[in-house]
């Protein structure tokens, strides 16, 4: 059966993005995002100018799934982090407890070891927090007539 | 799975265009692409290999407006047709609210189109997803290819319950927008 509709409240939204908005400064990191396991973005913090987050994402979790398939290949079965290193600018990306990734972009005058330790020290609460966006959702609030509304938007 | 943001105020969908290689995926995306206003819509990102066979994936976004005070956002991927590639069909499928089954009328290519639908439901299958689980559009497309199949054949083939299908000729627009539309509003129509 098909899962329904993630609903984030504001609340919980807020929270995540304090616990990031932390994580970046004790990381001397630049952008954090939580990536869904079907790609779509959840959130994100710090700069996010000039990215396309969307696209990031979409990306950014096909790279991990794929490389995740690889680790299997090799009969892997622990694979959660993967670390990709450029001239100028850094990702790392951790598996959090849901499926979803967490992704941290650092540049390079930051060594990538305080960017793992910072995130080992937060994944705890991190996975929580992210955990929970999946409890039972309030009624999104939508309304029937939202189908009808399609119309309009073509 | 859908995502519906109360911070951000916005819907987040994801619909996969799936079917048999050289089938058209790709070209719906593209037209979508050039039709949609600058505004509403990401770049295209093609994971393609030097031929411009789909590779991993192809991505568009695209903003198609507010419902209810929410910005409605759909994330659109293709996958790679190839037989070969069926690893990466299943990745994408992970957390699919939509589906567009683009066959192909070329009738060379009448029996792909039923082994690709019928990979799709064991890939869905795999994440506990059954066909009727997820609104699925079907399109026809290449109709304008000489000797195409006979639209009855290809409904009785893979459309037996009746599902929405459209005749198409991707590489000229037709039929694009109006599979893109159906199939956004049967996954609204869910969250509603």
């Amino acid at each position: 059966m098909a899962k329904g509709p993630l609903v984030l409240t504001e609340a919980a939204v807020g929270a995540l993005n304090a616990r990031l908005a932390q994580l970046l400064v004790d990381a001397n990191a630049k952008t954090a995002l939580v990536v869904g396991s079907s790609g779509q973005l959840i959130t994100a913090a710090g700069s996010t100018g000039g990215l396309d987050t969307l696209s990031l994402a979409a990306l950014l979790s096909g790279a991990f799934s794929s490389t995740r398939a690889l680790a299997k290949v090799f009969g892997e079965r622990g694979f959660k982090a993967m670390l990709q290193e450029g001239d100028r600018e850094h990702v790392f990306m951790h598996a959090l407890g849901t499926g979803d990734l967490l992704v941290v972009l650092f540049g390079a005058d930051t060594p990538a070891g305080l960017v793992k330790f910072q995130v080992s020290q937060a994944m705890a609460r991190l996975d929580a927090q992210v955990d929970a966006l999946y409890a039972p959702a309030p009624d999104a609030g939508l309304g029937g007539a939202i189908g009808a509304r399609i119309d309009s938007l073509f | 799975m859908a995502l519906v943001n109360y911070a951000s105020r916005e819907i987040g969908c994801k619909i996969v265009y799936y079917g048999t290689g050289l089938g058209g995926k790709t070209t719906n995306l593209a037209f979508i692409h050039e039709r949609m206003p600058q505004e509403n819509r990401g770049e295209m990102v093609s994971l393609a290999t030097a031929t411009e066979r789909t590779l991993f994936f192809d991505f568009l976004s695209l903003d198609l407006g507010s419902v209810q005070g929410f910005k409605t956002r759909f994330a659109l991927y293709t996958v790679p047709g190839q037989e070969e590639y069926n690893a990466s069909r299943r990745l994408i499928l992970n957390g699919v609210d939509g589906i567009v089954f683009v066959a192909d009328s070329d009738p060379a290519k009448f029996r792909e189109n039923v082994e690709s639908l019928k990979n799709m439901a064991e890939n869905l299958a795999s994440y506990g997803v059954g066909m009727e689980d997820v609104p699925l559009v079907l399109q026809y497309n290449k109709r304008d290819l000489p000797g195409a199949v006979p639209l009855e054949h290809l409904q009785r083939a893979l459309n037996p319950g009746g599902l929405p299908a459209f005749q198409a000729v991707a590489a000229r627009g037709l039929g694009v927008m109006e599979t893109l539309k159906t199939c956004a509003k049967g996954v609204l129509t869910r969250l509603g």
